[in-house]
């Protein structure tokens, strides 16, 4: 790929990347450093792209697969894939380096603690509502990107709400 | 907390990314990714240099294996034909 389309190519996403990865990251640099590998892996896998679904889509599930795996190996995430072990769980204020350029000022408590709680969401429903609320597309783009019908994106979203509010419910009441 | 207290945390605390603006990324990013690449595809070079010299030297190992099986089998097979040649001509081995 030439210099000139890969440049075209980082100016058009560049924005959705990062920002999407500010939505996994919760941190101003570290969304700068995951969206950098996210085009390092465009560039090494262009070829790859079949041109079945738009770049935008294909960039989206690089970028979310990547974030989730830096997540992961980071060790951040505690996976509890029952809810029971979702409810049981406080939400702590764990994002000391929380920033969010995007949050308004009035909002960035509660969103630090939204953000926390969405931290312990199993990661299908951390994507999809990532994807929902952070990035703001429809739920046929989500299912795009995650490759699911646009019913279980529906689902994924129903329970990642319902998860949250449980979270932030147990959260208000210990504190 | 009363309960409709928390409810209500529970609820502003939900909405508080209905507010949340895109954030765009720095003017510089598109300069700092480009060479950044640049320094990649040097390394994807020489690591590919490397695969192909690996692959190269497995086919030529393979290659003189067959080649010095051929070669014995061949031997093996003049040695014979050169023990049955004799054996036509004495009668004896």
């Amino acid at each position: 790929m030439k210099e000139t389309e890969f440049r075209d190519i980082v100016s058009e996403n560049q924005d959705r990347v990062y920002n999407t990865c500010l939505g996994f990251m919760k941190n101003d640099e570290e969304a700068k450093d995951m969206a950098q590998e996210v085009f390092i892996h465009v560039y090494q896998n262009i070829a790859k792209f079949k041109g079945d679904a738009k770049l935008s889509t294909w960039i989206y599930r690089i970028t979310t697969n990547k974030c989730l795996e830096e997540i992961r190996r980071r060790g951040r995430k505690k996976r509890s894939a029952q809810l029971s072990d979702i409810s049981d769980e406080v939400v702590q204020n764990q994002a000391p380096d929380f920033f969010h350029p995007g949050v308004a000022m009035e909002d960035k408590e509660r969103a630090e603690i939204l953000f926390s709680a969405i931290e312990k969401l199993p990661d299908p429903q951390r994507t999809a509502f990532t994807l929902s609320k952070v990035e703001q597309l429809s739920y046929e783009e989500i299912s795009k990107v995650m490759e699911k019908s646009i019913s279980s994106v529906e689902s994924l979203l129903f329970r990642a709400k319902k998860n949250l509010q449980k979270l932030l419910t147990h959260y208000y009441e210990a504190v | 907390m009363k309960p409709s207290d928390i409810q209500r945390e529970v609820e502003l605390t939900m909405a508080s990314l209905d507010r949340l603006r895109k954030a765009e990324a720095p003017s510089d990013f598109a300069d700092i990714l480009t060479s950044k690449m640049i320094f990649a595809e040097d390394q994807i070079k020489w690591v590919n240099r490397a695969k192909l010299a690996l692959v190269a030297m497995v086919a030529m190992a393979i290659l003189n294996g067959v080649l010095m099986f051929k070669n014995h089998d061949n031997q093996r097979e003049h040695m014979l034909h050169s023990i049955a040649q004799q054996y036509h001509l004495t009668g004896d081995l």
